[in-house]
């Protein structure tokens, strides 16, 4: 081995601790980096993989009571692939616990011939349950394990005690509690035991068209073929093609964290950045000694970056496998939380390309300038035998401290701060992007449930309780007004509408028939108005339904068909867009299109105070004085409030760990910097100390310098977190609400990282300081640098 | 010896710094000859010039006027790179404070000019510094890092380095400046020998008995050159 390998090893080793930070930085850059992309790739691909696999249906079409005929007919609609009839009702279990959790239960007519819409097993296959038995969606394990028997209560009042047979995930589903319900899976024979009936109501139908398009067309004429079999289709659910309900804030989430990963990378580069910048200003004299020798710039400039490279290596064998770990980690984490499986974790050939790519090129590139500017000294310069580099004190630094009554140490903590001018903005730009993003997410996270908390105020009652059958409203107005701490009720009907188009059929959108004069919606009117009493045929949509018909807007007419009434009606106006597509008419238009004139299947009460508790007495209430009818669910505003916040809590939650990362990395940059600064002062703070310094000034004069960059820091990072809460805002509001939200800057955000500024800083300068203290004063002296 | 080309040559060699307050003259207009196997001392305050002077004849700085030939080679044109590679090969350089390499062993030290300049295959390259070392008395040390030997032990080495490519002219900027005097009358006497085996030295020193075992003596103060050598020519080298 020749001698100068022998000195870069050599020098990695003696130098360890300095060695070691590098490499460490670099691995948290990489290592992070690496995993959030790869999470990225493989949660993407994992996540579409399970969905398809279920062979999800292209349309999900409600057609009361049919039979196996109406299937085989549909079969041979042109461009159906394959068509499954099955059965759905809502019910609600009871837990081990004794706790309710609405449940809706599909029948599967042959779970051997099951193709469209399937269910993953938990363990094994998935079983036919046997008549009495249920398998329930994974997400249930409050249920109880398997064998458990539990109790199950239709919508007809009809309980059962069924058996827990085994649980399955369906990918298709959002799972409880994110979802107001739970989801279960019986034979037909079990059905028919709870619902009283064998018949199907559902029609699932895969088509051969992959464009939506293509798949409304196909859709087009299976409804003429149902409705030509004397059939009513009451709603079709028209899921995205390919792509599940989860599938749009997962890509949110993901595309966020692996722009911060990128981030992550860029902030351990700046940091290497210094510390190389710090290498190679302590070679300088070696630097000179080599090219008196006859080491031309070329020769030197390889020595470092070979060096340089050395640390990636050793970076790379910690960083790929760690991100590995991590990776698979942070995956299955998210697999979990949003109800699907991963079945396993795998470094994408790409990203461990990227990643290797990164951990070496990054102490390359972050080297270069340094090492460039190094062994590019000339002899004369690098063997200067005082200090090589005459420090100056920029305009910036000297005007700073020129503030009129600072003290002395406080003029020279500021001055000593620009004196590496280069160094001290690396460091700042790190704990300025740290504080950004920090400041940025809590803003973030802020807006994001401001505006969902402005979503949930257009709804202005607190329980609801929804009937199969319509009872009189009269009827339901006088049961309910009979509850105590009820102080408002109002009786509305629901159903499910079409936007009729001339080429093709659109999925259904639930319309709620509501008073023109209701207090129990306050909708965020964003175009028209809302019901006058006047009105008639006129429709309120939430803006949702751009989806469905671009260019939408008040004062156009549609086509709606609703309960097989096929007729125009005038938007009158547009809401801001909702958690799902809603509908809303005056309910005496929907009682005449529906036939249903004085009646009502939905019932919502207002109560004296909203505290969940009290809802779910009211729930309960509501359930006792409505008991006979046949409810199929009670809703509290508190519940749906708490899962909409879990949903967006999972977010906010990876952001925060990922913002950790670079916390990290901006304290470690700020360590780096006081100890290179301290070290390259020794002699001078040995002859602070000859003149009678003592060590709480020699402390504080360091602790100062570290508090102005981190007060700089955190002044920039406030700064900068608004352009960035801005963008980040902008993005995840745009892809959960499908449109941009509000961003409020958090002001405790920015007090919460200055306390964290402050504790990085006196930390970060506190070991550098009791390091200058501990070596005596005469070698200190004597301390060439 | 004196028949030969002088292994230096400076021919109306100026050196001028720009400062804050003026153009700052360190050589004015130096004229110049060592010859083959010649022990030159200079001698001078700080800030006389004489650093600057064996600046210019290393290549580490350029004149800024003037010609400066070092074995026939005419250093004033030769471009940074060039003059790097030829440093290496035709010059040794011993600093006041030694300046090995620290992560480097003593007799890695010594191989370093010549794996830097490709002088000499690696197996001859580590048999040549082993010679090196005894001849400085320090193989037995060859195997030390820098910081566990003395000063005296280290400049020793450092001798050795500035052999390790045989080059014809060593300089030797104030090589005992850290040395007691025992330490460096043992240094001097590495030089001795030198010169007789048929280098030629230029010394920078402050010591007066260096000066007088010198073949020359040249002393530079506030710009004028006071003879101290007791034999051979009167040699004066002016400097503003």
């Amino acid at each position: 081995m020749g001698v100068l390998w022998k000195k870069i090893l050599r020098d990695l080793w003696l130098n360890r601790l300095r060695t070691l930070l590098i490499v460490v930085v670099v691995v948290s850059g990489t290592a992070a980096f690496g995993m959030l992309l790869a999470s990225r790739v493989v949660t993407e691909r994992t996540e579409r993989e399970q969905y398809l696999g279920t062979s999800p249906a292209h349309a999900i079409l409600t057609i009361p009571e049919f039979g196996d005929a109406l299937i085989r007919r549909v079969e041979r609609v042109a461009g159906v692939a394959r068509a499954e009839g099955g059965r759905v009702m809502q019910a609600r279990l009871q837990t081990a616990s004794g706790q309710w959790i609405p449940l809706e239960i599909s029948s599967v007519a042959d779970f051997e011939d099951w193709q469209i819409n399937r269910v993953y097993p938990e363990n094994g296959v998935v079983a036919t349950p046997a008549q009495g038995a249920i398998l329930l969606e994974r997400t249930v394990l409050s249920a109880g394990p398997i064998g458990t028997t539990v109790i199950v209560q239709s919508v007809r009042g009809i309980t059962e005690s069924l058996e827990v047979a085994g649980f399955v995930n369906d990918p298709s589903v959002v799972q409880y509690p994110l979802t107001q319900s739970a989801f279960g899976y019986v034979s037909s024979g079990t059905m028919e035991a709870l619902d009283r009936s064998a018949r199907h109501n559902r029609l699932y139908v895969l088509t051969e068209a992959r464009q939506r398009d293509s798949i409304e067309r196909i859709l087009t004429a299976v409804q003429d073929t149902v409705e030509a079999e004397g059939y009513q289709l009451l709603r079709a659910e028209i899921p995205t093609p390919g792509r599940s309900l989860r599938a749009d804030p997962l890509s949110a989430i993901l595309f966020v964290l692996s722009q911060i990963g990128l981030l992550t990378l860029c902030l351990a580069g700046l940091l290497v950045g210094n510390v190389m910048a710090s290498v190679m200003g302590s070679e300088v004299r070696q630097i000179g000694i080599l090219k008196s020798l006859g080491a031309g710039t070329g020769r030197i400039a390889g020595l470092y970056a070979r060096q340089a490279a050395i640390y990636g290596l050793i970076a790379i064998v910690v960083a790929v496998p760690l991100a590995h770990f991590l990776g698979a980690q942070l995956s299955g984490v998210i697999a979990e939380r949003t109800n699907f499986r991963l079945p396993r974790f795998w470094l994408p050939s790409g990203v461990l390309t990227l990643q290797l790519a990164a951990g070496l090129g990054l102490p390359l590139a972050a080297a270069s300038l340094p090492v460039l500017n190094g062994s590019r000294k000339t002899a004369l310069r690098a063997l200067a035998e005082m200090p090589p580099i005459q420090w100056k004190v920029g305009p910036i630094g000297q005007a700073l401290a020129r503030v009129a009554g600072m003290p002395g140490l406080a003029r020279m903590a500021i001055r000593n701060a620009f004196r590496r001018t280069g160094r001290m903005l690396l460091t700042l730009g790190m704990l300025t992007l740290a504080g950004a993003m920090f400041v940025a997410v809590l803003g973030a996270r802020r807006s994001l449930q401001a505006d969902l908390a402005k979503i949930q105020a257009t709804v202005s009652y607190d329980v609801s309780l929804t009937m199969v059958e319509p009872l009189s409203q009269n009827t339901i107005l006088r049961r309910a007004q009979g509850i105590p701490g009820i102080v408002a009720v109002e009786a509305w009907l629901q159903s499910e509408a079409r936007i009729v188009l001339a080429d093709r059929i659109t999925g259904s959108v639930p319309v709620l028939g509501v008073p023109s004069d209701s207090t129990m919606t306050r909708p965020n009117i964003v175009q028209g108005r809302w019901f006058l009493p006047d009105d008639d045929f006129a429709v309120f949509l939430s803006s949702n339904a751009l989806e469905l018909v671009p260019g939408l807007k008040a004062g156009d007419v549609i086509v709606l068909e609703i309960a097989g009434d096929e007729r125009e009606w005038t938007v009158i106006g547009l809401e801001d867009r909702q958690l799902r597509p809603t509908a809303m008419v005056p309910l005496e238009a929907l009682e005449r299109v529906t036939g249903l004139a004085g009646q009502a299947q939905m019932v919502v009460v207002r109560t004296v105070q909203s505290s969940p508790s009290f809802q779910e007495t009211i729930e309960a209430d509501l359930r006792e004085v409505f008991r006979g009818s046949s409810i199929a669910g009670t809703h509290t505003t508190a519940e749906e409030r708490q899962s909409q916040a879990a949903q967006l809590d999972l977010l906010l939650w990876l952001l925060m760990m990922v913002v950790l990362l670079v916390l990290v990395d901006g304290g470690l940059g700020l360590a780096v910097t006081m100890g290179l600064n301290v070290m390259e002062r020794t002699r001078e703070m040995g002859v602070l100390r000859a003149l009678g310094a003592q060590d709480g000034s020699i402390r504080g004069l360091v602790i100062s310098e570290g508090l102005f960059i981190g007060l700089v820091s955190w002044m920039l990072g406030v700064a900068g977190a608004v352009p960035f809460g801005f963008w980040l805002t902008g993005v995840l509001g745009t892809i959960l609400y499908g449109r941009p939200v509000e961003n409020i800057f958090s002001v405790p955000a920015t007090l919460l990282w200055l306390s964290i500024v402050l504790a990085i800083v006196t930390v970060a300068s506190l070991l550098p300081a009791q390091r200058a203290l501990d070596v005596p004063v005469r070698e200190a002296l004597g301390y060439l640098g | 010896m004196r028949d030969d080309p002088p292994i230096l040559d400076l021919r109306n060699v100026t050196k001028t710094y720009p400062t804050p307050g003026g153009a700052l003259v360190a050589l004015s207009n130096v004229s110049l000859q060592v010859q083959r196997g010649e022990l030159v001392v200079i001698m001078g305050k700080s800030g006389s010039g004489k650093s600057t002077l064996l600046n210019m004849v290393s290549g580490i700085d350029r004149a800024t006027s003037g010609e400066i030939f070092v074995n026939g080679v005419a250093i004033h044109a030769l471009s940074e790179k060039e003059l790097t590679a030829w440093r290496g090969r035709n010059l040794g350089i011993v600093f006041q404070f030694f300046q090995l390499m620290p992560t480097l062993t003593l007799v890695e030290n010594v191989m370093l000019p010549m794996e830097l300049n490709r002088t000499y295959s690696p197996i001859d390259q580590r048999r040549r510094a082993v010679r090196l070392c005894e001849m400085v008395e320090m193989a037995e040390h060859r195997e030390r890092f820098p910081s566990l030997v003395s000063g005296g032990e280290q400049q020793r080495v450092a001798i050795a380095r500035a052999l390790a490519n045989d080059p014809p002219l060593i300089l030797a900027d104030e090589p005992t400046g850290n040395l007691d005097s025992t330490t460096a009358a043992t240094i001097f006497r590495l030089f001795d020998e030198l010169v007789t085996n048929g280098k030629s030295l230029i010394l920078l020193t402050h010591d007066q008995n260096m000066a007088r075992r010198a073949h020359r003596a040249l002393r530079i103060v506030d710009g004028r050159i006071m003879n101290e050598n007791g034999e051979g020519r009167t040699e004066v080298v002016e400097v503003s």
